[in-house]
């Protein structure tokens, strides 16, 4: 047994390795268990591909921001691991995680002008840079500028550099961002005040300059030999195998100045660089926020809701900035929303998640068209997908009502003979190892996928109420020593009773599938249930057309030509490849 | 006249505004009067004539033209003028000890509720709850031990006999050495270091800061002390400002344990018990010109500290630059 346990171990392990090689970033059985002992995430498993966009979804309190902050650092983990760029990172602290995050509060330092914001993370983080000689790479490029460049280009560069004004740029910066050179390059050409000069003069003066910074270039490049210091052409020391040499150094203002207007070019922040955040609006906020992020210059973007404290339709902007974004920088980033139109539309993919358990992994369209389980279905779409009970015994019909049959695929009843058998072993399995948490996770998972609460959780609730519960008139009911193995009992007497005799069945359809015609009188008598629209909305290009449906409200999407008011009748009908079947017990998805 | 400028009679609402808007003012003018009144009083009796002084004591202002300078001009250039000479003296004391002791409060406590807010350790609640009860034990309970410690320390140390400054002066012919010690400064310094109420003020202000901003700094790579320094300090400006005001107020005020350890040092005296050793004795009406305008001088400091202070801490936090 022991040894069993070990070798299934050792299988997990290999398996883990491999994903975490071949994945950029691959959380295994993230879990995490707050210290007052509630659990607010189970088994997270995830890999994600370099690029990719995930989209974490669910609704408050499923335990996504937790795992993001796990993710990030910002959060202890219980158990479990995570993998970034092949490397384990449970124990750096967030700084050295090389990633990235975005608060749903922008996190702005109020203090701080947007520019400083931007540049925070640059002026207290050291950075790789190669080692410059910068007095030689000063000389070679000054004599090249003077060697290349004509006298008026030169002079209008000099002129363009002493006209500028700016409270972060200063001249000799300006002069070198024009011919991209280097700073002491271009102090040095500043210092010759060629601007001052008459034309023969100039000439003149340039000649004999570039004579001497020849011999100046030759004389440095000897103190090199002597100091035995080797450089490439671009003055960057090498070592004794011809590679360049670094040091890990913080940047320069220039430097830094660079960076932030880089990405304050990509965010359009340029004419706010000046301004505090409190000068800003939501959205400028965010897109400052944004920033911070991009001039970190990581892999990896962590963002917390960011879109959520943005009216709706500065949201629709950023969330279609946002996408641009990550196609222009291609960072990998994780995405945390309790918005499920903003995971349809920004993903490549989604993760939902609730009360602690991922539900499903997949593209959206994958999410939308098949979803694993009754949760995952409801979340997803809006408007929400319809639901209706049936009863199914064998044949090729489900009952929905009296009367009222749903025509089913005749393997029907074989596979939803395996489904039950399956679950049945599976469940019963679980039971029989009781104690192993993970079978007791198996029956939260299922609670959760049906959207119900946890009976723990419960439970406590029922605790705390004791006193008043004792001076209640009536006696405190009894309270259930072990209520997930209760619930554990009831469901394998579910799933027996199920596989024996009549299977409750959930069916489910989006309303864009409805198959919903308005009858008008004189028509030819057609197939359906006539049903009484009970709300019509009108969203501009189509109706949302809502009505009662055996007691249910139920919804479909009618196009805008068809002028559906109250007053219409209508019939129903299902397409037997739209519906989605879901088994009553569990939630899971019984796929045909 | 034209239209524009006709009056528009007032509304129901707006006249109701302006009644509350003009009672609560007389209610604030008269508050303000009554707090001022002693100060104003003070200031009054301060540049009164010594004639006025005795002719007409209940008068709150000199009468016209009988507005005087002399006895402030007499502290501060008299050597003839008895006790009062060493004025200047007594009042570098007090502001070095104030300042020291500002500053000194505010390391500390500054530090101390950053500890408390951003770090997580064992039994920081715990440390809490006893700084707050301890808040409810009266200071001077503290003064009886304290001032045999003070006194057994200097004792075994020697440290009493250290003197920082030595003064020769010459009264009336007598030539005179008197001594500035180390000692009582350092007694004077420390005991009123970082109070419990400083402290929590800071940690709430601290608290009310948004996670998210440290947590975001952090992940940015900054390190605590740049968090502190960089993120916490510069938005805790206004209470820091606060907290320099009221240590600033209750170090110069203190009286009674100055007092007690500056006995027998006349050089070391604060400014406040300077001014007791010198109103005290004196009943006469005519002295009480130079004891007021001395009261006035050492007002001074806390009247110009106000006066700069006062904006920046009303300004406070407007924006936190996170939005809830």
């Amino acid at each position: 047994m022991v040894q069993k346990q070990q070798e299934v171990q050792t299988k997990e392990q290999t398996q883990g390795n491999e994903r975490a090689l071949s994945n950029f970033v691959s959380i295994q059985n993230l879990a995490k268990t707050y210290p007052n002992g509630v659990k607010a995430v189970y088994d997270f498993n995830l890999d994600i591909q370099k690029n990719e966009f995930i989209v974490i979804v669910g609704p408050s309190g499923c335990g996504k921001t937790t795992a993001l902050r796990m993710i990030s650092g910002l959060e202890d983990i219980t158990s479990g691991e995570i993998y970034v760029d092949r490397e384990l990172v449970n124990y750096k602290p967030s700084k050295d995680r090389r990633m990235a995050i975005v608060f749903q509060s922008y996190a702005l330092y109020p203090q701080m002008s947007v520019f400083d914001n931007i540049a925070f993370p640059l002026t207290i983080n050291a950075y790789r840079f190669p080692i410059i000689e910068e007095k030689l790479l000063s000389f070679i490029q000054a004599e090249k500028i003077l060697k290349e460049k004509s006298e008026d280009d030169l002079l209008e560069a000099i002129a363009k550099a002493k006209a500028t004004k700016s409270n972060y740029i200063e001249k000799d910066e300006a002069f070198a961002r024009i011919f991209a050179i280097s700073i002491p390059a271009a102090d040095l050409l500043l210092s010759y005040n060629l601007e001052n000069l008459s034309a023969e003069e100039r000439k003149d003066f340039i000649a004999k300059t570039i004579n001497e910074l020849e011999g100046r270039i030759a004389e440095e490049k000897k103190t090199l030999e002597a100091k035995n210091i080797k450089v490439d052409e671009a003055c960057r020391q090498l070592d004794q195998d011809g590679k360049v040499l670094s040091e890990m150094r913080k940047m320069n203002k220039a430097e830094i100045r660079q960076r932030v207007f880089q990405a304050a070019v990509i965010l359009d922040l340029g004419p706010y660089l000046d301004r505090l955040p409190k000068e800003l609006s939501g959205g400028q906020m965010q897109r400052v926020a944004l920033g911070r992020a991009i001039v970190k210059d990581v892999p990896l973007f962590l963002m917390d809701e960011p879109l959520s404290n943005l009216d709706a339709k500065l949201r629709l902007t950023m969330r279609s900035e946002i996408v641009k974004l990550h196609r222009k920088i291609g960072a990998t980033t994780i995405y945390v929303t309790h918005d499920q139109t903003e995971a349809m539309t920004m993903a490549s993919r989604i993760v939902v998640m609730s009360k602690g358990f991922v539900q499903q992994i997949g593209t959206p369209e994958k999410i939308y068209d098949d979803p694993d389980n009754l949760f995952v279905a409801k979340f997803i779409g809006s408007p929400a997908i319809n639901l209706f009970a049936g009863t199914y015994e064998k044949g090729t019909t489900i009952a929905i009502n009296e009367g009222l049959q749903l025509g089913v695929p005749a393997n029907f009843k074989a596979i939803t003979d395996a489904f039950y058998k399956a679950k049945l072993t599976q469940y019963q399995n679980a039971y029989d190892h009781y104690d192993d948490p993970h079978s007791q996770e198996l029956i939260l998972k299922m609670l959760s996928s049906l959207g119900k609460e946890n009976p723990i959780q419960a439970e406590k609730k029922q605790k705390a109420n004791w006193l008043k519960k004792l001076f209640a008139k009536k006696g405190a009911p009894a309270l259930n020593n072990d209520p997930v193995k209760t619930t554990f009992e009831a469901t394998l007497e579910a799933l027996k009773k199920a596989q024996d005799g009549p299977r409750e069945i959930l069916c489910a359809i989006r309303p864009e599938r409805m198959n919903v015609e308005i009858v008008k009188e004189g028509d030819k008598k057609k197939n359906g249930y006539p049903v009484t629209p009970t709300v019509c909305e009108l969203l501009g290009n189509e109706y949302i057309v809502h009505f009662d449906f055996l007691g249910r409200d139920m919804t479909a999407k009618l196009g805008r030509k068809s002028h559906v008011n109250l007053d219409s009748k209508l019939l129903l009908s299902f397409d037997k490849n739209d519906l989605l079947f879901f088994d009553g017990v569990t939630g899971e998805r019984i796929r045909l | 006249m034209n239209a524009s400028s006709a009056r528009i009679p007032l509304s129901k609402s707006q006249k109701a505004a302006r009644k509350s808007k003009t009672i609560s003012f007389i209610i604030l003018f008269i508050v303000c009067l009554l707090f001022l009144f002693p100060f104003i009083y003070l200031v009054g009796t301060s540049m009164k004539t010594p004639s006025e002084l005795v002719n007409k004591p209940l008068s709150i202002f000199p009468s016209w033209g009988n507005f005087t300078f002399e006895h402030y001009w007499l502290f501060l250039n008299s050597d003839n003028h008895g006790r009062i000479d060493n004025l200047p003296i007594w009042m570098i004391n007090s502001l070095v000890i104030t300042s020291l002791q500002v500053i000194i409060t505010l390391i500390v406590d500054t530090l101390a509720a950053y500890a408390f807010v951003f770090f997580k350790f064992k039994g920081k609640n715990v440390i809490v709850a006893i700084l707050l009860i301890s808040m409810t034990i009266p200071g001077v309970i503290g003064t009886t031990p304290l001032y045999s410690l003070y006194v057994s320390i200097g004792k075994a140390t020697g440290l009493s006999d250290v003197v920082l400054f030595t003064l020769h002066s010459v009264n009336n012919g007598v030539e005179a050495t008197e001594y500035i010690y180390l000692y009582p400064y350092l007694w004077m310094i420390f005991p009123g270091v970082s109070g419990v109420f400083n402290l929590l003020l800071i940690k709430n202000f601290f608290e009310s800061i948004p996670k998210d901003i440290v947590e975001s700094a952090r992940s940015d790579g900054a390190s605590d002390l740049t968090i502190f320094r960089r993120i916490v300090l510069p938005l805790a400006r206004s209470t820091i400002l606060l907290v320099v005001l009221f240590c600033f107020v209750g170090s110069w005020n203190d009286l009674l344990w100055p007092t007690l350890i500056t006995s027998g040092h006349p050089l070391n005296y604060t400014i406040n018990v300077a001014l007791v050793n010198y109103t005290g004795g004196v009943s006469d009406w005519s002295a009480k010109g130079a004891q007021t305008a001395a009261a006035v001088f050492s007002m001074l400091p806390i009247l110009i500290l106000f006066l700069f202070l006062q904006n920046k801490m009303i300004d406070g936090l407007a924006s936190t630059g996170v939005k809830r």
